[in-house]
Order: C-alpha cells, then structure tokens, then sequence
C-alpha cells in the first residue's frame, strides 16, 4: 500500500489445511486457514526496510507453556529418580 | 453431492483469510496514518453418513437415511499497530493481559498440583517404615 512518499508491503504467513474426504463410507472433513502478520517492507527514497511484527501476546503464552512443559519434566525425573515405584 | 456442495464453500469461505483481512484499512489522523494489524484464523468441519436399513433378514432393501453435521470457526486476535509518520514507520504490539495472565494462573495450578504430588510421593519413600 502506498503512503504518502512511501510503500508499505505486508509480509503474512498463511497456513492452509485444505479440505479433503476419504472416498466411500462416511464423509469427514476438516479445513483451517491462518494469516499470521510476519513483517512490513517499507520502501522510501530508494532505501528499504523490514520491520518484524512481533506477536506479544503469542510468545508469552508459548514461553509460559514451554516453562509449565520444563517443570513437568523436571519433577517426572524427580519422582522416576527418588521415589519407590520403581 | 451435498458434501461436495459443502468442500467448495468451505474452500471459497477459507480464502478470506488473506492479507486483506490481516492488515486493516489505513485511518489517517492529522498527519499519522493508523493500520491495525490482525491475525485472522478459519476453521471448519463436517461430517455426513449415509445408510440403508436391510428388510427381511436382509433380501429385500429397507429404508435409506442419512445424516450430517458441521461447525466452523472464524477468529481475528489483534497483534500490533502499524503507525506511519512523515519521519518513520513504528509498530506498536498489542498485549493481551488477561490471555497472558490466566496462562500464568494454569500454569501456577499446574506447578503446585505436580511439585505437591512429587512433594508427597518423595517424602513418602523417606518416611520410616512401621513395624
């Protein structure tokens, strides 16, 4: 998109899981598609520039998923290594 | 015939999720120019069966039925703001305090739950055995 003196080019990620069935028998069928905003190019004078679009909200609930994931390993090895089920 | 009805207007409902959805339409105010940016998610499903009845102990055709249902999804989760000055390009993210915060709760939950349960079975194993 132009603005002003300057262009603006969105980057977007799309995941697509395309609707499909198996043939004969009962029919099921799933789709999903996702538009994930990566970046912006922005273009002025000649000169170009990428500016990231970062999801905040996105990673925070992954690293806050990945440190509940950590300390369940952590206390399995625990219970494996100091507990008398063994 | 009907579920291929259905796969094509899945199919042409799904395309919507595309850069146009993504990025909003730019607002200019004064001389800053405001694009929301969004992350755009479709999703659908179904499911259809057909069947025939056996009449007879199974020699003559009975009765024929068939059934289906299906569901969708769409979701737009705001992720930043552009802001687009004479000077410069910035981008603002948005955060989701309260998805961020009851993240925090389950996984707090789920600390407790399993440094409890680690907590009882190790001190068990310690604990001395009566006679």
């Amino acid at each position: 998109m132009r603005l002003g003196d300057r262009e603006v080019v969105p980057l977007v990620e799309i995941e697509v899981r395309a609707p499909a069935r198996a043939r004969g028998g009962p029919a099921l069928a799933l789709a999903y598609r996702r538009a994930m905003p990566v970046a912006v190019i922005e273009r002025r004078g000649g000169k170009e520039r990428r500016v990231v679009i970062p999801d905040a909200t996105g990673q925070a609930v992954r690293g806050i998923v990945a440190v509940g994931a950590i300390v369940w390993i952590v206390l399995w090895i625990v219970r494996r290594r100091w507990s008398n089920d063994r | 015939m009907i579920d291929e009805q259905i796969l094509k207007a899945m199919t042409s409902i799904q395309e919507a999720a595309s850069v146009k959805q993504a990025f909003g339409e730019p607002r200019t105010v004064g001389d800053r120019t405001i694009i929301p940016v969004a992350a755009i998610s479709y999703g659908f499903g179904f499911g259809y069966g057909r069947g025939t009845e056996r009449g007879n102990g199974g020699t003559t055709p009975g009765r024929e039925g068939g059934g289906g249902g299906g569901g969708g999804q769409v979701r737009a989760r705001p992720v930043a703001v552009l802001e687009v000055t004479p000077e410069r390009l910035r981008v603002e993210p948005i955060v989701d305090a309260s998805r961020i915060a009851l993240a925090g709760i389950a996984l707090g939950a789920w600390s407790v739950f399993w440094v409890t349960a680690t907590v009882r079975k190790v001190a068990g194993r310690r604990a001395p055995v009566p006679r």
